[in-house]
This record gives C-alpha cells, structure tokens and sequence, in this order.
C-alpha cells in the first residue's frame, strides 16, 4: 500500500514530463528528442543562476523558463521550419532532432562538465505528515505546480484562440493551413510552451534530486510512456498514465529492484502501443504523429 | 474579381499547369469541370497560395495575390473548402466555425454565426458535438460554414459534392445559390457532378491535361453532349 502511495506521489513530474512531451508531438506533428536537453538545461540553467550567480529562487527559475522557451522557439523558427518548407517529412525531422540532441548533450557536458551537481545543498529532505502519510515539501510543491499546469493548460487549449489554433494545428495541420492559421508561427507557439513545460519539470526534479548531464533523456523516455499511455491529446489521460507509471516502478522497485525501471517504463510503452494506441481516452499515436 | 493570367505550377520538377487563363466575374457562380487528374485541385491550391506558382499572376480585385499566404488571403475576402469537405474532426462544430472566424472580433463573430444558423440550423443544433461524429451531409455544410465565417467576397470550392448522395448533391446545390444570391459572394467551385453545377453556374471552364479546354456558357455545354464527352475524354 505505501508503495502505491509513494508511486502516485513521485507521479508529479511523470504528469510535467508527458504534459511537454504531449505538447510537442501534438503541435509541431513529430516527437523532438531534443526536448531531452531541454529537460536537463532547466535544471542547469537554475543552477547557474541560483548557485553560481547567487540569484533568487523566484528570479532564477522564471529566467530559467524563458531561456528552454526561446530554445524552443529557435529549433522551430530556425531549423524544423526551414526544414518542412524543403519538405522533410516527420521521420526526417525526427532524424535531426537526434543529432540536435547529441550536440546540446555534448555542450552541456563541455560547460558543467560530466560530474553530477546539485541546486539545493545535500542532506534530509524536509517533509511533513498527512493523514498519517509521509510526504517531501518538494512532492508537494510539484505536485501543486503539476496541477497548476494542467489547468492552465485546458485553459489555454478550450478558451483562447490560440489554443484553440493550436488544437486545429494538432488535428489537421494541412486544413488549418487552408483555413488561414499560420503554421510556423502556432509550431513555434507549441513548441515553446512544451519547452517550458520541460524545463520546469527538469527544474522539480533537481530540486528533488541531482544535476547530470544526461538526465533528460530518462525523463523524456518517461514523458513519452506518459504521453502514449493517456492519449497525447488528453490532459486528464496523461494524469492518470503517470499515476500507473509511478506505481509501477515503486511496485517494481519493491518486488524485483531498481534496476528494472526503466525496463518496467518501456513495457508500459510496449502494451498501449501493441494493444491501445490511442491512450486511456485519446485519439491514435500513429495518426497523431503522421 | 478573381483573375488568374498565364499560370504554370507544378508539384516539384513536374509540372502539372499550363497557361491557364481564367476569370471569377464579380456576383457569379464560375466552375471548373474535368477530368479526374487534370489538375482542378491543383489549381485552386495555387489560386490560395499553397503550393507555390511557377509562372503567371493571380489578381484579386485588380491587386497582385500571387503566392500571398492563406492568412493574408482569408483577412483580405477569400476563403478556401478544401477536397473532401475535411472539418477538424477531434474539435466541436463551434470550435471548427471559430477557427474560421479567427480573425473576428467577438462582435463581428457572434453576427457572422446567427447568419449561419440561418442558413444551417441543423448545425446549430448539434454545435457542441464533436464534428467527427458528424453525417457526411453536415460535415459537407460544416466545411462551408468554417468558409463562411469570415464574411469573404470570394469562395473557392473544390469538390462539396464528393462523396454525398444524390438528394444531399441536391440540398449542396441550393446552398450554394444561397450562398451565391442572398449571401452576394462568389464562387468558383470545381465539380465533378456536371450534370448539377451546369444547372447552377453561370460560366464554365474545362480543363484537361493542365490546360483550358473549353471556357463558354454552360447552356452551350449542356446542349452538346458530344462536346461534354469530349471534354472528358
Ligand atoms: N501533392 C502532390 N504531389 C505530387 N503530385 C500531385 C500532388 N497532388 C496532385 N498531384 C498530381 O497532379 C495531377 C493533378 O492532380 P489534381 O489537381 O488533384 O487533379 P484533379 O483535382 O483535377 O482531380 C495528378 O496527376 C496528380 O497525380
Ligand atoms: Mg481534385
């Protein structure tokens, strides 16, 4: 029981993670793993700011944000739309966000060097007791801006025109165009709002945990199990997905160790991808994609 | 209104175009007719600035619109239903009339959408489903009414009648003349049903294999069936 407990509460940043990775694949119509990098610099950029450069929290982390935002306005407006305009096709854009990975990895080794570091100093987490539940304030905290995300992020999509843009993007990118929405510049929206997402994610988690120069491809292969799981396109699927996925690697952790989490992760992709392609609710990650 | 002068375009290094000189008159009803392939479809993308023109002009309002973007397009009076009468099938039937009317002010689109329901009342009726749930017929009204939305004086239509049945061609049709008489906008439609848009249009263009192969009245055609099954040859 403490287990599944413990799983659903470490399922914060699993409900970021699959947030920013549904957002890209829906948005920009291909999965850019160069959002793994996007992951690790949130966490990084706060840890220049707020350790080296002695910044507030409050001031370091918004700066933070804004910097994987405009990252990911320039992967749109400088290389992925350029791109399409020579008609590359998802699987090449897929291709060349491999390699746009790999370099900012390489960069962020050369620049913090492959060490592990830490945004808060080491030692016991405060944590408090509810209802005879152990929890860590910085659960807490991500849980309360995890929520926050969700909402702000149904909001956006339901209520504004650009979300509503947005969506018309995600389904049908080719009508949307004839219907006189402006591809590039709804792509670039997506993609920094995806961006964001991940860079507060990979903020939390060094909150929670440490700094290392490829911790953003484990959350990002996290974030995509999440994504699939609930149905790229449902905020309320993808919440439900991280809770199965927090509670399947506590549980597995328990019953056979933690070198399996990944493994359990990826068997979780492998079943909705097989037998449930469309997610708890959404609609197919096949079609969504291409 | 809408002139296209001497046009070439193509998909790649393969040219589909040749020439075409065309006129959407102002108030009209101007078709399109051909066979499948001709390259109907590729004309209207051009026209609306989606896939890139090789040679020639588009005038619109004396104004030089080649290769503008659709959003300049749809801000500036033209608006374009695609093949297959595609609606944005994961979003409502008000969201897909939003979208549409983007560039509205919430004044502009509340006036806009009572004239739809006007014209539509059955997509009044179900304007919070989801429109991939939708009968064909009212996808087909759907995609016109996203079209709409925007007050345009120009239409481009390629296809409503594809894949409706013959009493739903029929219902298409007399929107159609709505939309053209009551409504004052032009058209120009391309339609594979010959036999209904010669009763409704008032100028007709053929082509065949990327060229104009016939431009007259469609009383003239409708009397030469020899000529028809020429054109379609
Ligand atoms: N996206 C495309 N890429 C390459 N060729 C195309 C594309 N779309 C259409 N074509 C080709 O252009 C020609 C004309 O097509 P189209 O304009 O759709 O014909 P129509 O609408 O008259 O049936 C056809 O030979 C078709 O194969
Ligand atoms: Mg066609």
């Amino acid at each position: 029981m403490q287990f599944i407990i413990n799983g659903i509460l470490a399922s914060a940043s699993f409900v970021l993670a699959g947030l920013a990775c549904a957002i890209i694949i829906r948005g920009i119509g291909f999965f850019n793993l160069a959002l793994g990098a996007i992951f690790t610099l949130g966490g990084y950029f706060v840890f220049s700011l707020h350790v080296k450069l002695l910044l507030p929290l409050w001031i370091a982390v918004p700066i933070a944000i804004s910097l994987c935002a405009v990252l990911g306005m320039l992967f749109e407006a400088m290389l992925f739309s350029p791109l399409r305009a020579k008609q590359a096709g998802p699987s090449v854009l897929l291709l060349v966000s491999i390699g746009l990975y790999i370099i900012l990895y390489g960069l962020i080794e050369l620049i913090y060097g492959p060490q592990v570091e830490m945004i808060v100093a080491g030692g016991p987490r405060s944590s408090l007791q509810i209802l005879g539940i152990r929890i860590t304030t910085i659960q807490l905290v991500t849980w309360a801006v995890a929520i926050a995300a969700c909402v702000s992020l149904s909001c956006f999509l339901k209520l504004t025109k650009g979300g509503v843009a947005l969506r018309a993007v995600a389904t049908d990118s080719e009508l949307a165009a004839m219907s006189g929405i402006e591809l590039p510049r709804i792509r670039m929206y997506a993609s920094a709002i995806g961006c964001s997402l991940a860079a507060i994610c990979g903020f939390m988690i060094g909150m929670d945990s440490d700094l290392s120069p490829n911790m953003g491809m484990r959350i990002l292969f996290g974030g995509l199990v999440v994504a699939i799981a609930g149905g790229v396109d449902s905020v309320f699927g993808i919440v439900l997905a991280a809770f199965l996925l927090g509670i399947a690697q506590h549980v597995g952790v328990w019953k056979i160790g933690s070198q399996w989490q990944d493994t359990i992760a990826f068997a979780i992709l492998l079943i909705f991808l097989l037998f449930r392609p469309q997610g708890f609710f959404g609609k197919n990650f096949k079609k969504a994609i291409l | 209104m809408l002139g296209i002068k001497g046009l070439d375009t193509g998909y790649g290094k393969k040219q589909i175009l040749y020439g075409i000189d065309l006129e959407a008159v102002t108030g009209k009803i101007t078709a399109i007719i051909g066979p499948n392939g001709s390259g109907k479809s590729t004309l209207l993308k051009a026209a609306f600035g989606l896939i890139p023109v090789w040679q020639g002009k588009v005038f619109f309002q004396r104004a030089d619109i080649t290769n503008k973007n659709s959003k300049f397009l749809v801000q500036n009076g033209i608006t374009f239903v695609p093949q297959g009468n595609r609606v944005f099938d994961e979003m409502s039937v008000l969201e897909n009339l939003e979208i549409g009317g983007l560039y509205l002010s919430k004044k502009q689109f509340q006036i806009e959408l009572e004239k739809l329901w006007q014209l539509f009342p059955e997509l009044k009726k179900r304007q919070k489903q989801n429109s991939g749930k939708l009968s064909g017929g009212e996808k087909q009204q759907l995609s016109f009414g996203r079209a709409l939305m925007p007050d345009p004086t120009l239409l481009l239509m390629d296809e409503p009648s594809l894949g409706l049945s013959p009493k739903l061609v029929g219902q298409m049709m007399n929107h159609l003349q709505k939309i053209n008489r009551e409504f004052g906008k032009t058209i120009l439609i391309v339609e594979q049903k010959v036999r209904d848009v010669l009763e409704i249009c008032d100028h007709v263009y053929s082509i065949k294999l990327g060229r104009i192969a016939y431009s007259g009245s469609p009383q003239n055609l409708k009397n030469d069936t020899d000529k028809l099954r020429q054109l379609f040859l």
